[in-house]
């Protein structure tokens, strides 16, 4: 069940992060507090002035999304009070926490266009992209687990998403083709998510999903058109997962072109460019990376990449 | 999962189906399209059928009925598209559906269940309406409705509050 964890933060970890994280102590302190538990109104169900005018939910608008909404209620109570609604089993409502909500508006995916998601499920992202498709066009929704797979499928259905095609490939092998719009969320080590799901943090794990993010990124670059947008996020802070992994495409591709992240009513902080020894472009600012305690979500890394035509 | 895409034949069954079953108007599914399976009708947008990876897909979009010697509309379809529906539609009151949620089937007398006349043995899908919101099908037979709404999200119903 999520949102029911308070942590204590590991000492390797504040060392780590003590010096690039703002406001540190007040990040601590954020770790030891329930974060707020956000919902979706599903667009394609309802709209969201309607749902607002017969719900019973105590709901605060969250600042970049219009659909998205923080809850009154915090932690286990929060999470109860939504699932327990006729507006949840009708498919109207979906439990996201907000800084997830971001990726999608920095790709902004239109009604005509050919979206990839490539590590979809379970699918809050690429539901999130077919209410903003007007439920129109096509996504192609792609998990390599059967029981990811699973999860997504029970989202889609319940969401009425008809816009969703689901694909089972691991990522390395995703077939050749096209796409206005890609979506990488990539696995990671959670760190933002630390509050949401029980993980054993250690320095292992980083490097282990540095180098598989590196080798994500550029096959994702590759089903990028030209002219075409790639989104690259992660819930992590470590940047060995975030500015490292889009480093290593700038390198690697020269049609690839960093572009600023920008969404309205949404305070981030720019990506970095210096960590321990390691030094990053300075173009590597124009990412964003928001932390658990900016408006107590969990933590997201966003990068936005333009595949530039030649 | 083998899928076939619906031929324009069988896709004009289908949606006479919808349209003589629950009066839902075949402009409603204009703009999509349909494929099956050996177990389920399917759909989607036209172009998820058209996209080059549907062969290769699991699946697309969501499942739309089973046919078997009627169309037996799934519970995603009808939440999404049952709105349109203009017949056999059974509104229900708090405690009828509380009691359907309890025990799967309640009585339900010929004129909440909308039919007109009095008929021995008149059986059939209607949609189960709460407070106008289509929440599902369930199947009518002498009186008695049963709740055919999957188990998994029988279970999500339980736990709402009404």
């Amino acid at each position: 069940m999520p949102y029911l964890y308070t942590i204590m933060l590991p000492s390797k970890f504040k060392q780590r992060y003590r010096k690039i994280i703002p406001n540190f102590e007040k990040f601590v302190s954020f770790s030891k507090k329930a974060q707020k538990v956000s919902v979706r109104i599903n667009t394609t169900k309802i709209s969201t002035q309607k749902f607002l005018e017969s719900t019973k939910l105590r709901l605060k608008q969250i600042p970049w999304y219009k659909d998205g909404f923080f809850l009154r209620e915090r932690g286990k109570e929060g999470t109860y009070a939504v699932s327990s609604t006729l507006d949840y089993f009708l498919g109207r409502l979906y439990l996201q926490d907000g800084s997830s909500m971001i990726p999608p508006l920095v790709l902004a995916p239109k009604e005509n266009e050919r979206v990839l998601d490539i590590t979809a499920a379970p699918g809050s992202k690429t539901t999130q992209i077919s209410q903003m498709m007007s439920n129109k066009g096509v996504i192609v929704a792609n998990d390599n687990s059967i029981t990811r797979i699973k999860a997504l499928r029970n989202n889609i259905n319940r969401l009425g998403c008809v816009n969703i095609l689901i694909t089972r490939f691991d990522v390395f092998r995703f077939p050749s083709g096209l796409f206005d719009k890609v979506l990488l969320d990539a696995p990671c080590s959670l760190e933002g998510s630390m509050r949401k799901y029980f993980i054993n943090w250690n320095e292992h794990l980083i490097r282990r999903f540095s180098g598989m993010q590196k080798r994500m990124i550029l096959k994702a670059f590759g089903l990028t058109k030209p002219g075409g947008l790639l989104v690259y996020s992660t819930c992590t802070y470590a940047p060995e997962e975030n500015e490292s992994v889009v480093q290593f495409l700038l390198n690697n591709f020269k049609d690839a072109k960093l572009e600023q992240v920008k969404i309205p009513g949404l305070q981030a902080h720019n990506g970095l460019t210096k960590f321990r020894d390691t030094s990053y472009d300075s173009c590597l600012k124009k990412c964003a990376r928001i932390y658990s305690h900016d408006y107590n979500t969990g933590g997201f890394f966003i990068a936005k990449i333009r595949r530039e035509e030649r | 999962m083998r899928k076939k895409k619906v031929k324009k034949r069988e896709k004009k069954i289908i949606l006479a189906e919808m349209e003589k079953g629950f009066g839902i108007p075949k402009e409603v599914f204009k703009k999509l399209d349909f494929f099956k399976t050996k177990k389920r009708v399917y759909v989607c947008t036209k172009e998820c059928l058209r996209d080059e990876l549907f062969s290769r897909a699991e699946t697309a979009g969501i499942g739309f009925a089973r046919p078997s010697k009627v169309l037996k509309p799934t519970t995603d379809m009808l939440q999404l598209f049952g709105k349109h529906a203009k017949k056999n539609v059974v509104e229900l009151s708090k405690e009828k559906l509380k009691g359907l949620i309890k025990e799967g089937e309640i009585e339900i007398g010929r004129k909440s269940a909308g039919k007109q006349e009095e008929k021995q043995g008149e059986r059939g899908y209607m949609l189960i309406s709460y407070k106008k919101q289509i929440l599902g099908c369930g199947f009518l037979k002498e009186g008695m409705l049963e709740s055919k709404i999957p188990k998994a999200r029988r279970a999500l119903l339980r736990s709402a509050r009404i």
